[in-house]
């Protein structure tokens, strides 16, 4: 008994046969394997063990396991799942139980029928990829493994299937769904807000700006070339050491790292009303950014974006400008977003401080970094001004010879003084948090603004103002500090020290350094070319594709007809339109009573005739399917059992009531083997 | 395969162990009964047409008769009579040998015409009309007629039109060289026969009937099926096949694909019961002409 629980009533696999089981193996990875990195460590080893282990069975006819064992092991998945997610009610952990289960399937799966089920269970885990990532070569990998699927499937309902053939059958099955999928894609109505806006968190974004810094932070998100957000101008882009793109502000330091501190508040309405004289004075700035998905709330827009009309985001969605200057969106940015937004660039932002402002604005941690201190304040007494403190700053930083590198050497304990005054190499973040110490020691209010700076225009874009790509790689620190009577000011030390940084991006200031990714090295050449033209055929996919949501979707059905402008409208007509199609199809099945039609089964009857005649034997006038096979396979005695079912399948289709099946006639032609015996 | 369809099989195994290798005149003969038609057996004397005739019976469980005709058999010998009773007074029928399932007709041709058609007659209509009072036969009924071609003195040959009312005419031939070492080596015929079990009943023939009735014949099919009988009747000189021909063809090619678990008839199987249907229709009673006009129709005719 236990035994039988153990191993099962039937003794072995098998019914599956090898290259159908490969072609599901493989089928499952490529429906799993996207999600593996973002899976916990241990399930990709399990999922490689099952499907070994279930190849190993295919050939050496192990005992499959019985229903108590299988019981054991999902029960023993279901666990698992819910202590690495903790609990299984997020979407995260759905995936990676449906992924868990689809592998176990594996180990239940003995006939053609199971393989088939467990083809379509894996078409599941391919969809789940979508709730990650909607890039294009996403959406290619997924059309890949869903035809690949399709073909499987194929493969197990026809047996002896060529994989031609079903490769075949399958493209032709997804071209077939084209129409309708894209008809769909128009038409049907959207809701509002992102479809796929479940909050999958979890390790999904692994890259991406924080709002707290260490040294060294910053260094390893300049070595991903994967995109920020793109930028289409309405005309010419403006200089790339003008764009300064904000994203949270730092305040507070402890020695060793800047965090954001409190969360900033709205902006107030005497603000609103100190800004809007200097806004009138400047032309604003237009652009539409097309910001990747980071789990945050920030929205990324040049110093500084108009905040009296806000942003213009698709409908439903919420941003709001905060005290700090930033644009926050009500919810996290869980999905690619597409908004407009004006700036007045370089502005500068007058704001009066509070003195609790001021005093968080000057805060330095007690006990750290004492030379840097003491050459602020020795500044901060020297000269009058703050404006002064600023310039002589900048003299002695470009005095100083600085070296740009993503490599700093190693600090110690003190490390704003160990970079200043005996390593003098870093990035950004060195500069910026030693260049906001030295003033806040000088007495003048500053803090850190993370963000990006600069962006790459593509020039094979043919658009009619410039795109831009902004990656991680252009990540980026700054300072701002407090000037009486012109507000919040930008500085950047990095450009004093190495202004390439700003005008040229990171790969033509760092000479030979191999810390950046090939790729930025490689601008201009031919790789160069083809990852610009791929950049390209992303935005384009974006923009025409994934940022096609309800409110655009009205806007353009709208165009075509002011009666398609409704969802009410629109929905009756997607209604009416699949009922259209579905009455058309069942009626046209009807129509052909089940069956293909004579001249169809005719045709390939015919085409069988010639191969056979080929070889010298033809059917008589008066000689029926059935005979003329018997005679056929006393010519080809080990094609009997092929040529009889032929005739057989043939007869059915010719002469039978049944809805016969024309996929066997053709699978058996192509089995046939002819040779001369 | 239904319990019906595994029923026949069984039959064909029981009739098979009786008459040695005849698998094929068997099943024709099995078609017969179950397409609803009579079957004629022309052979020589002693190749064991009235052996066959008691194996159908005692195999399918039929309630068996025989008569044997001679030229001064009457039609009331084989129908029955009415007969005066004395006690009550009144004449009250009797039935004859034609009231029962399979009723074998031993050398009807040395009959009186008079007599054959009042046989034919009954074999029509299914009843026996006698002084006003209709009597009908029992269901199923099944006649299995022999005649003897060489024995042609003191003979009434059939004429066509009652001809046509058999369904099929078989010919036993002699048995092979091995069939007939067995037949030689086995057991008595008679003893076999009086041991055989029924393997179904007349209930069942009946179902069987209507399940062969069921089989689908496509439009393709009939096709073929009247591209014979047009062909039969261009052959010019000699009558061609009549409608009734067809309708037995048709019939007859439903119960051979049933009998073969087929769902649909195929144009097998109206091959395989051409000459036995068509074969005595053609030929203006010439035997042998007829059915190597069955077989040249075959050969003509291509499947549409």
């Amino acid at each position: 008994m236990v035994r039988r629980l153990l191993f099962g009533r039937q003794p072995q696999y098998g019914a599956l046969g090898l290259s159908r089981l490969l072609l599901l193996l493989v089928g499952i990875l490529l429906a799993v394997g996207p999600h593996f990195l973002r899976l916990p460590v241990w399930l990709p080893f399990i999922i490689a063990v099952i499907l070994l282990w279930r190849l190993a069975a295919e050939l050496r006819h192990w005992p499959m396991p019985g229903p108590g064992l299988r019981v054991v092991l999902s029960s023993a998945g279901f666990i698992a799942i819910g202590l690495s997610y903790g609990g299984l009610r997020s979407e995260a952990a759905g995936v990676g139980l449906l992924i868990t289960m689809l592998a176990l399937k594996l180990t239940e799966s003995a006939t053609a029928r199971d393989g088939l089920v467990a083809a379509i269970f894996a078409i599941f885990a391919v969809a789940a990829q979508a709730l990650y990532s909607q890039s294009i070569i996403q959406t290619a990998w997924m059309l890949f493994a869903l035809g690949w699927l399709l073909a499987v499937q194929l493969a197990f309902t026809h047996e002896g299937l060529s994989l031609g053939k079903a490769a075949k059958a399958a493209t032709a099955l997804l071209l077939q769904s084209l129409p309708i999928a894209l008809l769909l894609f128009v038409l049907f109505p959207r809701l509002p807000g992102p479809l796929w806006g479940i909050g999958l968190g979890g390790g999904a974004f692994t890259t991406g700006l924080s709002d707290e810094m260490r040294l060294g932070d910053v260094s390893s998100l300049a070595q991903s070339s994967e995109v920020a957000f793109r930028v289409q101008w309405p005309g010419k882009a403006p200089a790339t050491n003008e764009l300064y793109w904000r994203g949270p502000v730092l305040w507070d330091y402890d020695g060793s790292e800047w965090q954001k501190g409190r969360e900033p508040g709205l902006i107030t309405a005497d603000v609103r009303q100190q800004l809007q004289p200097l806004l009138a004075n400047s032309a604003p700035l237009n652009y539409e950014v097309f910001l990747e998905p980071h789990e945050k709330r920030w929205l990324f827009v040049l110093d500084m974006a108009a905040p009296l009309q806000g942003l213009s985001l698709p409908e439903g969605r919420k941003a709001s400008l905060s005290d700090q200057m930033q644009w926050l969106s009500s919810k996290n940015v869980v999905d690619p977003l597409r908004y407009q937004a004006s700036s007045f660039a370089g502005s500068r932002l007058p704001l009066a401080l509070s003195p609790r402002t001021q005093s968080r604005a000057l805060r330095l941690p007690a006990g750290f970094n004492p030379k840097t201190i003491a050459l602020g304040r020795e500044w901060g007494q020297q000269y009058g001004s703050s404006a002064a403190v600023v310039a002589a700053a900048q003299r002695w930083f470009i005095a100083q010879q600085f070296r740009y590198t993503l490599r700093p050497s190693p600090l110690g304990d003190n490390q704003l003084d160990d970079f200043l005054f005996r390593n003098k190499n870093g990035f950004c973040g060195h500069f910026a948090s030693s260049f906001a110490a030295l003033m806040r020691a000088a007495n003048i209010p500053s803090r850190l603004v993370a963000g990006y700076q600069g962006g790459e225009v593509n020039p094979l874009a043919d658009y009619a103002g410039d795109y831009m790509v902004v990656r991680q790689s252009q990540a980026h620190i700054w300072v701002e500090v407090w000037l009486e009577d012109q507000g919040w000011l930008r500085v950047d030390p990095t450009g004093w020290a190495a202004p390439g940084r700003l005008t040229d991006g990171l790969a033509d200031t760092l000479p030979g350094e191999t810390s950046v990714p090939t790729l930025f090295s490689l601008q201009g050449s031919m790789f160069g070319r083809l990852r610009l033209n791929y950049d390209l055929l992303n935005y384009r996919w974006q923009r025409m594709v994934l940022s096609y949501d309800g409110e655009r979707q009205l806007k353009f059905l709208s165009g075509i007809h002011p009666w398609l402008g409704n969802i009410g409208n629109l929905i009756a007509l997607c209604g009416v339109l699949l009922a259209v199609l579905a009455i058309g199809y069942s009626s046209w099945l009807l129509r052909k009573d089940g069956r293909v039609s004579y001249s169809e089964v005719e045709k390939h009857w015919q085409k069988l005739l010639r191969k056979i005649a080929k070889q010298g034997l033809h059917q008589r006038p008066q000689e029926t399917a059935t005979a003329f096979m018997q005679r056929a396979s006393e010519r080809w005695p080990s094609q009997r059992l092929t040529l009889t079912a032929l005739a057989r399948e043939y007869s059915a289709l010719r002469y039978s009531k049944l809805e016969a099946d024309f996929g066997r006639f053709e699978v058996l032609a192509t089995k046939l083997q002819l040779d001369e015996e | 395969m239904s319990q019906l369809q595994a029923d026949i099989t069984a039959t064909q195994q029981a009739l098979q162990q009786i008459i040695v290798g005849k698998t094929q005149a068997l099943k024709l003969a099995t078609t017969c009964l179950l397409a609803g038609g009579h079957l004629l057996l022309e052979d020589v004397p002693g190749v064991g047409k009235t052996t066959a005739a008691k194996a159908l019976a005692a195999v399918f469980g039929l309630q068996f008769n025989r008569v044997q005709f001679t030229a001064d058999l009457l039609p009331a010998d084989i129908l029955g009579a009415a007969v005066y009773h004395a006690d009550s007074t009144e004449f009250r029928f009797h039935p004859g040998p034609v009231f029962c399932q399979l009723l074998l007709a031993d050398e009807i041709n040395r009959a009186s015409p008079r007599t054959q058609s009042a046989l034919l007659e009954a074999m029509a209509e299914g009843r026996v009309t006698q002084d006003g009072t209709t009597h009908a036969l029992p269901q199923p009924f099944f006649v299995v007629a022999t005649q003897n071609p060489l024995e042609q003195v003191g003979t009434w040959p059939l004429p066509e039109s009652q001809l046509d009312r058999f369904m099929m005419r078989l010919s036993l031939g002699y048995p092979a060289h091995a069939d007939e070492r067995l037949l030689l080596q086995g057991e008595d015929r008679e003893a076999l026969l009086a041991a055989q079990q029924a393997v179904t009943s007349a209930e069942q023939i009946l179902a069987m009937r209507k399940a062969v009735r069921s089989i689908h014949v496509s439009s393709d099919w009939l096709d073929y099926l009247q591209a014979l009988l047009a062909a039969s009747r261009e052959a010019g000189v000699q009558q061609g096949l009549s409608p009734r021909a067809g309708l037995a063809l048709k019939q007859a090619a439903q119960a051979w694909a049933w009998l073969h678990n087929s769902e649909y008839a195929k144009p097998d199987d109206l091959q395989a019961v051409f000459v036995a249907v068509a074969g005595h229709r053609l030929g203006a009673g010439d035997q042998r002409a007829g059915e190597q006009q069955a077989q040249a129709l075959l050969q003509q005719v291509a499947i549409p």
